[in-house]
């Protein structure tokens, strides 16, 4: 009888538990969606449903005047071709760059490659604030090449956006060096050794053996370099004045600006403030929806600690 | 002339960080040591390419004494710090432990948890929080209002305050997660069966398997934490700095200095980390 109920109570106690494993996780997961959902559910109400306390979440009147508007002051075709010039394009070349370091550091043995490496630990604590005023020097100094005729030095240009990343520095570079040296630390010798034997270059063996199985972090550091770049908002700000190649984040704050004092006078703002939200990271929403099932598993497979 | 295979290679591994090594160098080194001299001159936008009028360690010596900004913004950014970081490694270990349980829908989850890492970028999600209608994102209702008035009276918006502020860096820990559940990952599933033969219960099975092992990702985090704090967006010394270089004043020396503080800081706390916390971190292979 004793060992009944003890069964029993167990079996009550483990699905007690499930449900409440299960009830945290969706606390914490509307936590999270929280912000999305009333971001978006607040750019499609109306000016009058804003200010009616009964309506909280659901608009009464729906409005899609919110997004009319904010679609022309962020000149939206326009900034999202140049946001994902910029962003794609130095993404591409951080993930390839860093991945080229980080493959360096985690499988050779050179004389002073554990003090090299210390300096990508020091460039990941660097804030971009402790150097910009030399980059701006720096990039106003550098003539533009032959190609671009709208500026004559780099400023004004997306060369700042992509010569560093180019080189495995600019937006968290080093951190991303990190991660991929990490990754292939974690990778097994024996693929490497047959292909050498073989008669494969260093370079080749690279690009051929370890690069393929080396994905998931490929994907992750890809992933977190496009959406860094795209939600960056310092050094556009300070690299490009001409409104032609203004980023998303830069139309975001001139539409902020444009608002400022007249929040003061209207709710109208707030609406328009986070249609303008929503439109700015509604494309990596979208990319993230499609490739969301490829991102967790990969990673749970990058094995982010060596 | 013939080399060894060992020269070889480790030419080769020269060859693959060679790229990195002058991307660091233009793009971070000499801009901070340039930095460095500039912030002991007086240069100025009007002035850049004269020959440098160097002043000493006065632009130092007015960030501590003249300028009635900088040292409250700083004293801010750390108060912040010390209260973000234990809850974002709390939140963040909780959610990855939760995550990592399997029940139906979990990948569903794990989504919508790496969801910051994603599109929480502080400029966009910021404009909830840093908008005067703050407190809608929490409590539109009329209602709510008057009831939390009614119990916190003038503290309401200090209330309000806190819990923007506790919801927003909850928002920040989305790395934090991905890397505690990497690191739960790698954790040998032998040592929780010995520990549970054993028997151990779920709670020191916790303390005493899982804590330990998760302690060289720890440092990683708390690390990162650090550091994505010291360049948040809304951190207000970067926002002063950023003020000084471009738009109230033409002085290049003086923000220079200010960046150059600040990274001391920040240089000088992730070494303390790593010193007293890499202390009682546990690594397996070690002795």
């Amino acid at each position: 009888m004793t060992r009944i109920l003890w069964f029993l109570r167990r079996r009550v106690g483990r699905a007690l538990f499930r449900g409440v494993i299960i009830l945290l996780l969706i606390d914490t997961a509307f936590i999270f969606l929280m912000p999305l959902l009333r971001m978006l559910s607040t750019s499609v109400m109306h000016v009058m449903d804003l200010y009616d306390p009964t309506v909280v979440w659901i608009p009464r009147r729906w409005s899609w005047e919110n997004y009319r508007l904010v679609f022309q002051a962020l000149k939206y075709p326009l900034s999202f071709k140049n946001t994902l010039l910029l962003a794609g394009v130095a993404a591409v070349l951080q993930t390839l760059s860093c991945a080229v370091a980080g493959y360096g550091f985690a499988r050779f043995q050179f004389p002073g490659r554990d003090k090299l490496f210390l300096l990508v630990l020091f460039a990941m604590i660097v804030p971009p604030h402790a150097i910009f005023i030399q980059l701006f020097i720096l990039f106003k100094s550098l003539p533009s090449p032959g190609f671009i005729t709208t500026s004559k030095n780099w400023l004004d240009t997306y060369l700042p956006f992509y010569v560093p990343e180019a080189m495995g520095m600019g937006l968290r570079g080093a951190l991303f060096v990190f991660i991929f040296r990490q990754f292939f630390k974690g990778m097994p010798w024996e693929l490497e050794d047959a292909a050498l034997i073989d008669g494969a270059g260093p370079f080749r063996v690279f690009l051929n053996i370890m690069l393929p199985p080396a994905q998931p972090a490929i994907v992750v550091v890809f992933l977190f370099s496009f959406v860094w770049h795209w939600n960056d908002s310092l050094q556009p700000a300070i690299f490009l004045s001409r409104s032609e190649l203004f980023v998303m984040t830069q139309r975001l704050a001139e539409v902020e600006a444009a608002l400022a004092d007249m929040r003061y006078r209207a709710m109208w703002g707030t609406g328009a403030i986070m249609t303008a939200a929503v439109l700015t990271i509604a494309p990596l929403l979208v990319l993230y929806i499609l490739a969301q099932r490829y991102f967790v598993e990969s990673i749970e497979r990058t094995g982010l600690i060596g | 002339m013939r080399i060894t295979l060992k020269t070889y290679y480790a030419l080769t591994g020269y060859g693959f960080v060679a790229l990195w090594l002058v991307g660091f160098s233009l793009f971070m080194l000499v801009p901070l040591i340039r930095n460095g001299i500039w912030s002991l001159t007086d240069i100025s936008m009007k002035n850049v390419g004269e020959p440098l009028n160097f002043i000493g360690l006065d632009n130092y010596a007015e960030a501590f004494t003249l300028d009635i900004e900088f040292v409250p913004y700083l004293v801010e950014t750390f108060r912040n710090l010390v209260i973000d970081v234990p809850v974002i490694l709390a939140f963040s270990l909780a959610v990855a432990l939760l995550a990592m349980q399997d029940v139906p829908g979990g990948m569903l989850f794990r989504a919508i948890f790496f969801l910051p890492v994603v599109i929480g970028s502080a400029a966009v999600i910021g404009r909830l929080f840093s908008m005067s209608g703050g407190q809608l994102v929490l409590f539109r209702g009329e209602g709510a209002q008057h009831f939390l008035q009614i119990y916190l009276g003038e503290r309401l918006p200090d209330f309000m305050q806190f819990l923007n502020r506790s919801i927003f860096v909850l928002w920040r820990s989305g790395v934090q997660i991905l890397i505690f559940i990497a690191g739960l990952k790698s954790i040998d599933p032998a040592l929780y069966e010995a520990a549970e033969v054993d028997g151990a219960s779920p709670w020191s099975r916790f303390w005493k398997v899982t804590l330990p092992m998760l302690s060289p990702v720890m440092l990683v985090n708390i690390v990162y934490t650090i550091i994505d704090s010291f360049t948040d967006y809304f951190n207000r010394v970067l926002w002063y700095i950023r003020l000084v270089s471009f738009r109230t004043s033409l002085r290049l020396g003086y923000p220079s200095a200010l960046g150059l503080i600040y990274f001391f800081l920040i240089f000088v706390l992730v070494i303390i980390v790593f010193t007293v916390v890499g202390r009682v971190t546990f690594y397996r292979g070690e002795r």
